[in-house]
């Protein structure tokens, strides 16, 4: 098979995340990193008389767990002003949450769906030059979607 | 403009192709058509032509083929009110039986 050429990088990965108002905001600008872990879930067949390898079968379910970090900004309408007033004013809400990669371009993956907060970590070192920064943590609730953007 | 079949599932932000089915390439932009096929996402729908269609779309064939109308995507492109005068049907009748042919030309869905 030849060496592909459709690899990339994640630098501009494009994050839209849902705001107080329920409105999808571009948080890409504000925020530094995005790693996603998809979970399907099964079980292990065990019958008497069946000794040797373990037989799995597939999952009835799947979840995701998602951990965003941001900057800490100080506008409202950035990720980390999103993310602290989720916590502390609406934080039984789940949210919509977009992402595109490589880019928001036509060809390019798309994940969409909903998310609940788990936490909100936060590292604040007194000598440290480099921006602070937020890491959210995510549950996905309910259906996730992988689809290509075709706009 | 052809009719394609999505190879995957397509968000074009106001609405979702699934994957499996077919649909107007006029949806999409060209350029984005082109990029969609480079990356094996999107296929020109192979269609049969009126002829060898199944019931109840076959009895239309012989009025379809003299005006010109041959194969099943020149069909599912075609103005409904212009097919309504050639079938000799409504002009709704003839849209939902367009609609039906996206529909009977689709993949059944995959959920896993």
């Amino acid at each position: 098979m030849p060496q592909t050429t459709t690899s990339y990088a994640g630098c501009d990965i494009h994050i839209l995340l849902d705001n107080d108002a329920g409105t999808l905001s571009d948080v890409s600008g504000s925020s530094n990193a995005l790693s996603f872990n998809w979970t399907n879930s099964t079980g292990q067949v065990s019958t008497f008389g069946a000794s040797g390898w373990t037989k799995s079968n597939s999952g009835c379910q799947k979840s995701g767990a998602i951990t965003l970090t941001v900057l800490g900004t100080t506008a409202a309408t950035e990720a980390y002003s999103v993310l602290t007033d989720w916590f502390f004013n609406h934080s039984a809400d789940a949210r919509t949450m977009v992402w595109y990669e490589p880019d928001k371009n036509v060809g390019g993956h798309k994940f969409s769906g909903e998310v609940r907060l788990m936490s909100l970590s936060n590292d604040r070192p007194s000598d440290a030059s480099d921006p602070v920064t937020c890491v959210a943590e995510l549950i996905t609730d309910g259906v996730w979607a992988w689809t290509t953007a075709a706009t | 403009m052809a009719i394609y079949r999505a190879l995957r599932t397509l968000d074009t932000g106001k609405r979702l192709i699934e994957q499996g089915s077919v649909f107007p390439g006029a949806w999409l932009k060209a350029s984005s058509i082109a990029i969609l096929e480079e990356q094996g996402k999107v296929a020109e729908a192979l269609l049969p032509p009126v002829f060898a269609m199944p019931p109840p779309y076959k009895q239309y064939s012989t009025k379809l083929s003299k005006a010109g109308i041959t194969d099943a995507a020149q069909w599912m492109e075609a103005d409904p009110v212009e097919i309504a005068k050639i079938i000799g049907v409504s002009a709704p009748k003839a849209a939902d039986l367009q609609a039906q042919l996206y529909k009977l030309f689709s993949d059944p869905r995959r959920r896993g």
